[in-house]
């Protein structure tokens, strides 16, 4: 992929970003899917992998339950 | 009725002895800091305990048994799997009146000690005592914690505001439409 493309891709997204009309009720319905599951991923989940990644962290945020 | 009082006086005497004996049998404990500056998970604590009899140190078998705090099932701990279980069940031998243990405190929260003791000169002299003490959270943990609550409200602020200045557009744009 060259830059040319890259920034032609990113023209595209931005213009098409622009263009969209999303309801503020649709935005904030997305925005706490969003959160919510990065969220619940970063503090909550049992995935192996997830959970090894980010238990100090949990252990050293005083309430978030790791195990 | 002088055979009743005799059997009367050696009652009271053997019944006061007793109770004496009961009495001289102490058990206690010391840390070497003090548990409100202990941080749960990360100090290991060494526990000192200490048989007297009479006063005087005296060798003992003691029974220790620690319970984890209770659960709250409001706010949890990040250790949840420890909350209101056995942490700890032993037995051992003092020597020259005393025993020492060390042991990491896993959570904060109010534990609870059982120690009971047999001593050893004399095995019908036994005392128990229940100890009880708090552990305060790690104050970096608490620190951390309000961080994450500030980074929380801090998005949930700056995303009201981007969402009312897109919905206020959004509605200018249609008004004007």
């Amino acid at each position: 992929m060259n830059k040319d493309h890259l920034t032609t891709q990113a023209k595209r997204h931005a213009k098409l970003t622009l263009t969209l009309n999303i309801s503020a009720l649709s935005k904030a319905v997305i925005l706490l899917a969003i959160v919510g599951i990065v969220l619940y991923t970063v503090l909550f989940s049992t995935y192996p992998a997830v959970h090894d990644f980010f238990h100090e962290l949990r252990h050293s945020l005083m309430m978030i339950p790791c195990h | 009725m002088k055979i009743l009082f005799q059997s009367l006086l050696l009652n009271a005497l053997l019944l006061t002895a007793a109770a004496a004996a009961t009495d001289g049998l102490q058990v206690s404990y010391t840390t070497e800091q003090s548990l409100a500056t202990i941080g749960p998970d990360e100090d290991v604590v060494k526990m000192t305990f200490s048989v007297t009899k009479d006063g005087a140190p005296s060798d003992a078998q003691l029974h220790i048994v620690l319970d984890s705090p209770e659960v709250n099932s409001i706010i949890s701990t990040d250790f949840p799997i420890v909350e209101g279980t056995r942490l700890f069940d032993a037995r051992g031998i003092t020597q020259g009146g005393k025993l020492e243990m060390s042991y990491l405190f896993p959570i904060r929260g109010q534990y609870t000690m059982r120690v009971s003791a047999q001593s050893l000169t004399t095995p019908a002299l036994t005392t128990a005592e229940t100890f009880t003490f708090s552990l305060n959270e790690n104050p970096h943990e608490v620190i951390n914690f309000y961080i994450l609550i500030s980074i929380l409200v801090s998005i949930g602020l700056l995303s009201g505001v981007i969402l009312a200045k897109s919905a206020i557009r959004q509605s200018n744009l249609s008004a004007t439409a």
